[in-house]
């Protein structure tokens, strides 16, 4: 039993710090925290609805269909709302995150109804048993995609010029823009990237679920994925994401699968109280 | 009155034969409106879920009785009045449904309501139900707050919870050669998923089984927690209770974990759009317990009425679903019901010929539809059916009178 | 001398507050070295925001007047376009990204220049600030105060700049390093011909180094005029005390 709530705890849990490392990138290169990054899981979920189910694209086209598109999104996310509200207080532009993710339901709601959408893609859906534990391909997929995105962004955030000045402008804004980077144009990339992973979450999700408005919370895991990690902390959005995957697993399994909110967010109240700066986060940007 | 060119149906005749056996009457009879029955219409009310989690059933149904109404006004009506359904949303919220009751028992009356899917609101409704003047005639649920004891003013619509545990396990069971049937039920985590919960573990252990009984959220996007218990538990078959996301959830899951274990649902989940949103390897192992045939089943009198005004209305997409069925079926049993209460039908009236005892032939469309003045769950037979990915169509496995023995 | 920058009655305002500047003129010729003195909240900080494009950030507008660098208006213009024109600056505070290498630091201030040249011009600032070289994979946050701004004022040079903006170099430094870091900052101006506008509090060290002086008070230029001329008069005094006759004892 452990050792197949661990697979399944670690494979989710990939999925959710990809959705949470889109977050900690909008929130470390802008300030913002995205509540609608949960919205952005479904808005994927659904664009692969609509290029694999209803367009019927070749499934290459639908990947690609997907993070083009969802890279648009966000960019025009940042551009007509977030930008215009630059230098009013967080609390207002997190009111805007939030009224954009009740729109987002209740347009995606009007466009594909209420209820939740099969998605079929040639994903494989068999699986290995290795050992008495059944290892499910999909997961595994999903896992390893997850992982790709985290070790290319590792790359791009260390080797490129753009990644150092996304860095950089995550380090200070002011700086950013007196050093010459071109804080807006950065700042319309996070959004993008952050939609962007949200969006391929979204896509497995959808595969190992359905396509639906309630997966939002689920991409809302995010949240107490990246405080718990460290909310100025890529890796720690990371781990975060894998530890609430575990957590709620193992709370699933071993207690009730309504329990699992309860042990996540326990763990949340915790290093909120113990450790505010997150498991990976440093003490003089601990701000929550 | 020009009905004569029609082609009449059976219910129709009968309707036709009381009203010109009538008409003196009916042309004569005041008007109640406080009881929603004009001199050319009659008011009936319907409280179902048309925009919230389980209106991909619960619309399904509210378009099968829109239609069989539709049906009856085309021909002229009941007693020379159209019936006019006024049909309230509840959106799956108990206090919605407090309102709509409200609305449709006062501000703009009717004669009776069918449909109350939502089993939690029918619960605190009850002891208003019980203590009104409006019949809830044909619910879309029962549950036994508002049938133990009997009450005149509530009348069953379908299939009840306990019969579709037993069919579902005695047939399941027999299928599979079992000597003592280990079931594990996925069930929400309502008041009514674990009353059937209790059915199928009674079910199981008359047969010297045993079941375990997993929660899954109303509105749960993963069911990881709950395959990795069947992975735990390796039950003989899975029965499932929820809406019909939560067997598609789960059979998903149970693919990508490679676990060929049967699932048989409720009827209310014996959907095309469960079939449809698995691939054949996963859905193949889907079946379902129903009181109500789905279209294209069999050639029976009623399944032909019923397919000739589907497609007629441009529902012959939603008449494989048991939901439209079911929906279509409470349409009849309202219309005869209106009809053998009398030309100067009042709530009143209606009740008292209710409470007599009164039944419907649906000509094989489902499982007879009868009350007694101890019973008033109305349907009681149940049958497993399937699906078949090559040809499309539904397949019911014996009779509904067959079924009767895996019932206690 | 052709002007590098030119500001022309120059009037300033932040969302519903009064103007806090009030038709301000200033010029910098090319390769000279101008200083703006004034006391705190004189005026100082929104002059530089206005010309290095950080006006919008902080929710100023620009009411009348204009800015011109190299003979181009640039009133308005985006704060990363002007680097890219060669108006750099040195901020106050230095603003340098703590969580970054010295190296890191550097390579984002060359960013905008084409990828051969960077390495080059990585050099050209380790030979100017040795310290650098040593500390170059060090995170910056963790450097001395002094380091620091040596850091700050290499990201600002590596571009090449024509024009440098210092703002409060002198800010929680010991005197011995702001001086050394100066002497530093006018071999640059000397050998690279760069244009430089140094705003200080401490009007003693800027009066040393610069050709010409302005005094901002309350939003206006109080006087200006070559740097020994500004410093012996009394509108200095005026400027930070507000007391005519009476010098401020670093003077």
């Amino acid at each position: 039993m452990l050792p197949q709530v661990l697979f399944s705890g670690l494979a989710l849990g990939s999925i959710y710090g990809l959705v949470a490392l889109g977050f900690a990138l909008v929130f470390k290169a802008t300030d913002v925290l995205n509540f609608a990054q949960g919205m952005f899981v479904v808005v994927g979920a659904f664009l692969a609805v609509t290029a694999g189910t209803q367009l019927h694209l070749p499934f290459a086209l639908t990947l690609m269909f997907i993070v083009v598109a969802a890279a648009l999104i966000g960019a025009a996310i940042q551009a007509l709302l977030i930008r215009p509200l630059t230098g009013r207080s967080m609390l207002s532009i997190i009111m805007v995150t939030i009224a954009l993710s009740i729109v987002l339901r209740a347009l995606i709601e009007i466009i594909f109804g209420p209820q939740p959408r099969a998605l079929t893609t040639p994903m494989p859906t068999g699986v290995f048993i290795v050992e008495g534990v059944r290892i499910s391909q999909l997961h595994m997929l999903a896992a390893g995609v997850s992982w790709l995105c985290l070790g290319l962004f590792a790359l791009f955030f260390r080797f490129t010029t753009f990644g150092l000045q996304m860095r950089a402008t995550a380090n200070g804004h002011e700086a950013a823009l007196v050093s010459g980077i071109n804080v807006d144009f950065v700042n319309r990339v996070a959004w993008a990237i952050g939609s962007v992973l949200a969006a391929i979450g979204g896509l497995f999700l959808a595969q190992l679920q359905l396509a639906s408005t309630e997966l939002e919370g689920i991409g809302l895991l995010a949240l107490p994925a990246v405080v718990i990690g460290g909310l100025q902390s890529i890796p720690g959005a990371i781990i975060g994401g894998l530890l609430v995957g575990l957590i709620e697993q193992l709370a699933s399994s071993y207690v009730s699968p309504r329990s699992a909110d309860i042990f996540v967010y326990t763990l949340l109240l915790l290093v909120l109280m113990v450790r505010p700066w997150g498991l990976f986060g440093q003490r003089e940007l601990g701000r929550v | 009155m020009g009905m004569w060119g029609i082609r009449v149906g059976p219910v129709l005749g009968l309707a036709a034969g009381l009203l010109l056996g009538a008409s003196p009457l009916a042309f004569a009879a005041s008007e109640s409106p406080a009881d929603g029955v004009y001199a050319d219409h009659i008011d009936w009310g319907v409280i179902m879920d048309l925009s919230g989690p389980t209106s991909a059933s619960q619309a399904v149904w509210t378009a099968g009785i829109k239609d069989y109404i539709r049906k009856v006004d085309d021909a002229g009506g009941i007693n020379g009045r159209k019936i006019n359904l006024l049909v309230e949303d509840e959106r799956f919220d108990a206090s919605l449904d407090r309102i709509a009751f409200e609305k449709l028992t006062g501000q703009t009356p009717v004669l009776g309501i069918s449909g109350m899917g939502n089993a939690s609101a029918q619960v605190a409704l009850a002891s208003t139900i019980r203590r009104g003047k409006v019949p809830v005639l044909g619910s879309y649920t029962t549950t036994k707050a508002v049938t133990e004891p009997p009450t005149p003013m509530f009348y069953g619509g379908f299939c009840g919870y306990k019969e579709m545990a037993q069919v579902g396990v005695g047939a399941l069971t027999e299928r599979l050669k079992l000597a003592a049937p280990k079931v594990v039920t996925v069930h929400l985590d309502t008041a009514g998923g674990k009353e059937y919960a209790d059915f199928v573990n009674a079910a199981a252990m008359r047969h010297g089984g045993s079941s375990k009984a997993v929660p899954i959220k109303a509105n749960a996007a993963d069911a990881t927690a709950q395959v990795l218990e069947i992975i735990a538990s390796k039950p003989d078959f899975v029965a499932v209770h929820g809406t019909a996301t939560t067997p598609v959830l789960l059979m998903r899951a149970m693919q990508q974990y490679g676990l060929p274990t049967p699932v048989f649902g409720m009827a209310y989940i014996g959907t095309p759009i469960v079939y449809n949103s698995l691939p054949p390897e996963a859905g193949s192992r889907y079946s379902f317990v129903s009181c109500f045939t789905p279209g294209g089943t069999d050639d029976s009198a009623g399944m032909k009425a019923m397919t000739e005004s589907a497609d007629k209305f441009g529902h012959s997409a939603m008449k494989d679903d048991i939901n439209y069925v079911a929906g279509w079926v409470i349409g009849q049993l309202v219309t005869e019901a209106i009809a053998k209460a009398g030309p100067d039908v009042t709530r009143e009236k209606l009740v008292a010929m209710l409470s007599k005892g009164f039944s419907i032939d649906t000509k094989g469309l489902s499982a007879p539809v009868s009350y007694t003045p101890e019973d008033h769950s109305g349907i009681a037979l149940l049958k497993p059916f399937g699906f078949d990915y090559a040809t499309k169509r539904f397949t019911g496995s014996g009779t509904y009178d067959e079924a009767r023995k895996y019932e206690q | 001398m052709a002007a590098m920058l030119e500001v022309e009655g120059l009037s300033v305002g932040y969302a519903r507050k009064g103007l806090a500047l009030d038709d301000v003129s200033l010029v910098v010729p090319t390769g000279g070295i101008v200083a703006l003195l004034g006391a705190n909240g004189a005026g100082k900080t929104t002059l530089i925001r206005t010309i290095t494009g950080l006006l919008p950030m902080h929710n100023g507008r620009v009411a009348q007047g204009r800015v011109r660098f190299a003979g181009v208006d640039i009133t308005g213009m985006a704060a990363h376009r002007l680097v890219r024109l060669g108006l750099a600056q040195v901020p106050e505070g230095r603003l340098i990204f703590k969580q970054l290498s010295v190296e890191e630091n550097l390579q984002v201030g060359a960013a905008f220049l084409p990828r051969g040249k960077v390495a080059e011009r990585l050099e050209a600032v380790f030979a100017l600030f040795p310290r650098l070289r040593e500390r170059r994979r060090q995170a910056a946050g963790l450097m001395s105060g002094g380091e620091q701004q040596m850091l700050a004022l290499g990201r600002a040079l590596i571009g090449g700049p024509r024009l440098l903006l210092v703002d409060e170099l002198s800010l929680g430094l010991a005197p011995l390093i702001v001086e050394a870091i100066y002497q530093q900052l006018m071999s640059v101006g000397e050998t690279l011909g760069t244009a430089m506008l140094i705003v200080e509090q401490n009007a003693h060290v800027a009066l040393e180094y610069a050709q010409t002086a302005y005094i901002l008070d309350r939003g206006r230029i109080a006087m200006s005029g070559d740097a020994a001329t500004v410093g012996a008069s009394s509108a200095i005094a005026d400027a930070y005390l507000g007391l005519a006759g009476e010098v401020p004892a670093d003077v």
